[in-house]
């Protein structure tokens, strides 16, 4: 009993008790420095990225002092929640000490706001290699963001492998709730795996008179309809560009599935257009979608060709139309954002809970934006129409992937700034006027943990609980029959 | 200190004279056998199959990070997966990796003797287990590019060494602690053996219950053993089922084994034209079912012993008999399979002279050793003047399944062709399917390096310096991360560098790297360099394209402004200009002089002349062998009777 012990106090850090003082910040990873966080987020691990030979950081709000040593600095979940009551509506100071030839300095201190807005306990995700063609090993997951803890909520690699292989994309929750739910899986045993009130069931949204089964969705908050694309979507690569890939829309259309008559009808399918990127006004009466203008001139060649030259003249706006949850009837078509207009294109319209701001991505041109290197957020003003970049959470690589918390005081989004080619997860405070504060990556219990971890997050929301549907009894529901739903022709 | 066995003690109380010199003979035979036995594997291994043990090396990983770890044992068999993944990482040395190996099989060997008891007049029948063991990795060829079972090449090894050392314990506990130990077992072992923990489950409780038979021990207690094994062998796996999200349920039995490839969905859609057993995937099982039967005959045995006998000399001519069939069949011996692995050795060193060399060992080589050779010649300046001397054409790759180049030497050639992001692209895909293994994270940092991703190439950097034998040159590239002036004065990028020299484009390669990468250097986007109109030019000739030909021919004329005309050039120029007889193209007497020298004038006329005298005389094949000694390192050689390539 003695010895770890005497190694427990051995190891117990403490600060220097003389030090002199750094006029530089110290190097971190993650960079944590004056990030907003939540009251409820777990602890912040990160690594100090020097060649100091000892660290101490202290941890410092009102009288709640932590300490931890190492290079890794890693505080257990029951001192950083000491310190997250103690800071909420506050701030951590943090300052870190190092040692060097027997010398200790401090460098300058550097905050961790604690916002007394507490965030949506759970996340979900896709996990997926940031590959071109190739799924082997996928997964949606669910993350609790007040600790570590991530399990999966289906993986492809419960059914079969390559070469009958199966992609599954594109989880969504109505309310953030997970009793209405849905995914898809795609290829082998392909359709989309739908939650209605609770119970499971595999839908084929396929019809005769739409391009493909749905893809990209939106549950309606209020009412029993979900709003999809129906893409033929096919990808292309950059010879030297580093963006790498281009994922582009040969053809997409909005259609809007109900899934207790299991029926499915087109919203919006203009030739000439390209409509993608449905999403639900809050009070589930619009319909906001992506709309880009391309026609197909050069008859000598397929459109695909064609499209793959015209690359970059792909722009989206973004559009909307109201709906009569009565009549099922949309009303005409309203111009919400001629991204276009200023030689941009915007995709993944999101609205706030209030339904006052909207949230997309900007980039050149495309509708792919996680593989753009300019893609940035952007929040418009719905009421005056006046728009401005997230510049606290963007950065020179993409952004995309975006999600509102239920209470509209956080955003979740990915960004590809750690490595430029994975996806990781960033949170960021979002204030009343829509700016953002400095956003914060996932917290992982390692600071290693993203150096190794090769796959990409994607597609990520906000839930306020967690779903209890086992990966197996979905995978069971993957493997039966699915429903076929049907196509009505006059509810535009 | 050795342990007597019966044998010894028979052989300690028998009169000393005339048996004891006839026993040490055999012993002594046995003992050299033995020692042949194990040092020709070794030989085998190390030195026949040195470039397979380093491309296996080359094509793993093992990273030393807890996530590496823990993702490794997030599947069942999971460890098995993690210490074979950390002992292959010795073959980046072969012969310290063979050693590993055979040492493995010796262990395998001692312990099924000791195990079974084997008499020691009859150990040698203890090699068939090490054959079969042997026989599972070097059957496998073209599908260590394939196989998604990280450690796959030590898992079985390793299996059975834990199998047979926890029998060899079992032996020695009560009837009641051999149930435990069967129990904990199967409970304990599946997640960290998979199969092998239920398979070797079984043959303890069997052996177990045949031993107490045979000894005329109570057999209620072994039976139930017996019976809880296959109870618990049943339901184990479906239990684990649910607390797994990576294996599908049909396989739940079979997890540590190639269960999931090694199925005919996996080959049905390859057409060999050659007929060959390679092209079986049941073939690939039979090492493995062996093995499994071996074992359980030695589990029964101990109900016969006494009844069968075995003469010596049987059971070594039996051995051996074993030995040469297994090693015979399983050993995959394919010529081209080599030469291109040792290519891309020699490439990674940058002898390519080598690289050159081994692809004159072919017959009719594959597309990628003539790459290979072609970017080797590119690199030495001698691509005009000797593309065209070694063998040539497109050998059928000898595999079950579709063998494509993007996992072979793909992204070798992408690099070297400066198609940075089609290298990194198909780096990424075969990452997705079988994990970052050391050769695409390599190529991931160049091709980042080279493409000016620094950023992303430190990423790639940092995880090879938590391998043992990378480390260093992960150290190497960082210097160039930090460093990005000094890249353009490295030797090793001069050649890529130069051909990067087009313009963007969006473009698909559908996975057939050599059709594509002629396509595109047909294309030239932008201004581009003298290298790449050598390139070029080098394409269009294995293309047999006339007309792209003189375009590029020009272009190169123009840009490089060479003093004299490799040998290849001269004789494309001369075979293409006679074909168009005027009609197209028009060159004077000066451009002659200069650049067609007067052998391959010479050699040219007299080809054309020999031609003349075999036309309407004999079939295209059957010219073939007559132009082969005398033009076979010629253009025309290949324009006229190397046919039928299919690039891919």
């Amino acid at each position: 009993m003695a010895l770890p012990l005497l190694l427990a106090v051995a190891c117990s850090p403490s600060v220097p008790s003389e030090y002199s003082e750094r006029d530089s910040m110290p190097a971190i990873y993650p960079d944590y420095t004056d990030v907003t966080v939540p009251c409820n987020i777990a602890p912040l691990t990160f690594r100090i990225d020097d060649s100091a030979n000892e660290h101490v950081t202290r941890f410092t709000s009102g009288e709640t002092v932590v300490v931890a040593g190492g290079n890794d600095v890693v505080v257990s979940v029951e001192d950083w929640d000491e310190l997250m009551v103690a800071a909420a509506g506050n701030s951590v100071k943090v300052e870190v000490f190092f040692c060097e030839d027997g010398m200790w300095f401090a460098y300058r201190p550097f905050s961790i706001n604690v916002s007394a807005d507490s965030i949506d306990r759970y996340i979900s995700y896709r996990l997926i290699p940031p590959s071109y063609v190739a799924y082997e090993n996928l997964s949606i997951s669910q993350r609790d963001l007040t600790c570590y803890n991530e399990e999966v909520i289906y993986s492809n690699r419960l059914i079969s492998a390559e070469p009958v292989g199966q992609c599954i994309n594109c989880h969504a929750y109505k309310n953030y709730r997970t009793d209405n739910m849905q995914f898809h899986v795609r290829q082998h045993l392909g359709g989309t795996v739908f939650v209605h009130n609770g119970n499971v069931k595999k839908v084929d949204m396929k019809t005769d008179s739409t391009i493909s089964a749905g893809v990209y969705p939106s549950f309606n908050p209020k009412y029993d309809v979900v709003a999809y694309s129906v893409n033929n979507t096919g990808q292309v690569f950059h010879t030297r560009n580093p963006n790498k890939v281009e994922v582009q829309d040969k053809a997409s259309d909005v259609i809007v599935y109900d899934p207790v008559r299991e029926t499915v009808a087109h919203v919006a399918n203009s030739p000439e257009h390209l409509e993608v990127f449905p999403c639900w006004s809050p009070d589930g009466t619009t319909l906001y979608y992506c709309s880009a203008h391309f026609e197909h001139t050069d008859t000598s060649m397929a459109v695909e060709a064609e499209m793959i030259i015209r690359y970059k003249d792909v722009k989206y706006d973004v559009l909307r139309r109201s709906w009569n949850p009565e009549t099922g009837e949309f009303g005409p078509v309203d111009t919400v954002f001629v991204a276009s207009a200023l030689g941009k294109s915007a995709t993944f319209p999101r609205i706030s809970p209030d339904g006052r701001y909207m949230l997309f991505a900007l980039a050149e041109y495309g509708c792919f934006h996680i593989w753009h290197k300019d893609a940035d957020l952007y929040v418009m003003d719905l009421d005056t129409k006046a728009m401005w970049p997230l510049d606290k959470a963007n950065s020179p690589f993409p952004e995309s992937y975006h999600a509102w918390s239920s209470t509209g005081r956080w955003i979740l989004f990915a960004s590809r700034r750690d490595d430029t080619n994975y996806s990781r997860l960033y949170i960021a405070h979002m204030n009343e006027d829509g700016t953002s504060d400095k956003a914060f990556l996932l917290p992982q219990s390692t600071p290693a943990f993203y150096d190794f971890f090769d796959r990409s997050y994607n597609v990520p929301e906000f839930m306020v609980e967690k779903v209890e549907i086992t990966p197996h009894e979905f995978a069971e529901v993957v493997k039966g029959e699915p429903v076929k739903v049907k196509y009505l022709r006059n509810k535009k | 200190m050795k342990k007597t066995t019966n044998q010894d003690n028979a052989g300690a109380t028998a009169p000393a004279g005339a048996v004891m010199p006839k026993r040490n003979i055999w012993t002594r035979i046995g003992l050299v056998a033995l020692c042949i036995f194990f040092l020709a594997e070794w030989a085998m291994l190390a030195i026949y199959d040195h470039s397979t043990l380093a491309r296996i090396e080359q094509l793993s990983a093992f990273y030393y990070n807890s996530l590496f770890f823990k993702e490794t044992m997030a599947v069942p068999a999971g460890f098995l997966s993690y210490l074979g993944s950390f002992l292959i990482q010795f073959f980046y040395y072969p012969a310290l990796g063979a050693v590993i190996y055979v040492a493995g099989l010796y262990l395998v060997y001692r312990l099924t003797v000791k195990v079974f008891e084997i008499p020691k007049e009859l150990t040698l029948l203890a090699l068939f287990p090490v054959v079969l063991l042997l026989a599972t990795n070097t059957q496998l060829g073209y599908w260590i590019f394939y196989l998604k079972m990280p450690g796959y090449y030590f898992m079985a090894l390793l299996a059975v060494i834990f199998s047979l050392s926890a029998m060899l314990l079992m032996k020695k506990l009560s009837p009641v602690l051999q149930l435990i130990m069967v129990m904990v077992w199967i409970v304990a072992g599946y997640p960290l053996m998979g199969v092998y923990a239920l398979v070797s489950s079984l043959f303890m409780a069997l052996y177990a219950a045949t031993s107490s038979i045979r000894a005329n021990k109570g057999v209620l207690l072994p039976a139930v053993t017996l019976v809880v094994a296959v109870v618990l062998v049943l339901l184990v796996p479906r239990f684990y089922y649910n607390m797994y999200t990576s294996v599908p349920y049909e396989f739940i039995y079979l997890v540590g084994t190639p269960c999931i490839q090694w199925r005919d969905v996996m080959v049905a859609k390859v057409e060999h034209s050659v007929p060959s057993y390679w092209h079986s995937i049941l073939f690939y099982w039979v090492p493995f079912f062996l093995l499994v039967a071996y074992y359980a005959i030695a589990c029964v045995l101990p109900l016969f012993k006494g009844r069968v006998r075995v003469g010596k000399l049987l059971s070594a001519v039996v051995a051996l008999l074993a030995v040469v069939l297994l090693h015979g069949f399983y050993w995959y011996n394919d010529n081209n399979f080599r030469i291109e692995n040792k290519q891309n050795r020699a490439m990674w060193e940058q002898d390519w002279r080598a690289v050159a060399d081994y692809a004159r060992d072919a017959v009719v080589p594959t597309r990628q050793i003539v790459m290979n050779k072609n970017i080797a010649l590119q690199k030495m300046g001698t691509l005009g003047s000797e593309m065209f001397s070694y063998p040539d054409g497109s050998c059928e790759i000898l595999a079950p399944m579709g063998v494509h180049l993007t996992q072979t030497g793909g992204k070798m050639a992408y690099f070297q062709y400066g198609k940075f992001n089609f290298c990194y692209r198909w780096c990424v895909e075969d990452a997705v399917e079988y994990g970052w293994r050391y050769e695409y994270l390599k190529h991931a940092v160049r091709s980042m390096i080279l493409a000016g991703e620094y950023k992303l190439a430190q990423r790639y950097i940092d995880i090879l310096k938590q391998t043992l034998f990378h480390a260093s040159w992960a150290d190497e590239m960082e210097n160039y991360v930090n460093n990005p002036e000094i890249i353009s004065k490295e030797g090793e990028f001069s050649l890529p560098l130069a051909l990067a020299c087009y313009d963007d484009a969006l473009d698909v390669d559908d996975s057939l790297v050599e059709a594509y990468l002629i396509k595109n250097f047909k294309n030239m986007y932008g201004d581009v360099s003298p290298e790449y109109l050598e390139t070029a030019l080098a394409q269009c000739l294995i293309r047999k394209d006339a007309k792209s030909f003189w375009y590029i021919f020009n272009e190169y004329l123009r840009a490089v402004n060479p003093k004299t005309l490799p040998r290849h050039y001269q004789e494309a120029f001369l075979l293409f200009y006679n074909l168009d007889r005027g009609k197209e193209v028009s060159v004077n007497k000066e451009f002659f002089q200069r650049f067609i020298s007067a052998n391959t004038q010479r050699r040219f006329d007299s080809f054309l002349k020999k031609v003349g005298q075999y036309k309407g005389k004999k079939k295209e094949d059957e010219l073939a062998p007559l132009f082969k000694d005398e033009y076979g390192d010629t253009y025309l050689y290949f324009y006229f009777f190397v046919r039928k390539i299919r690039t891919n």
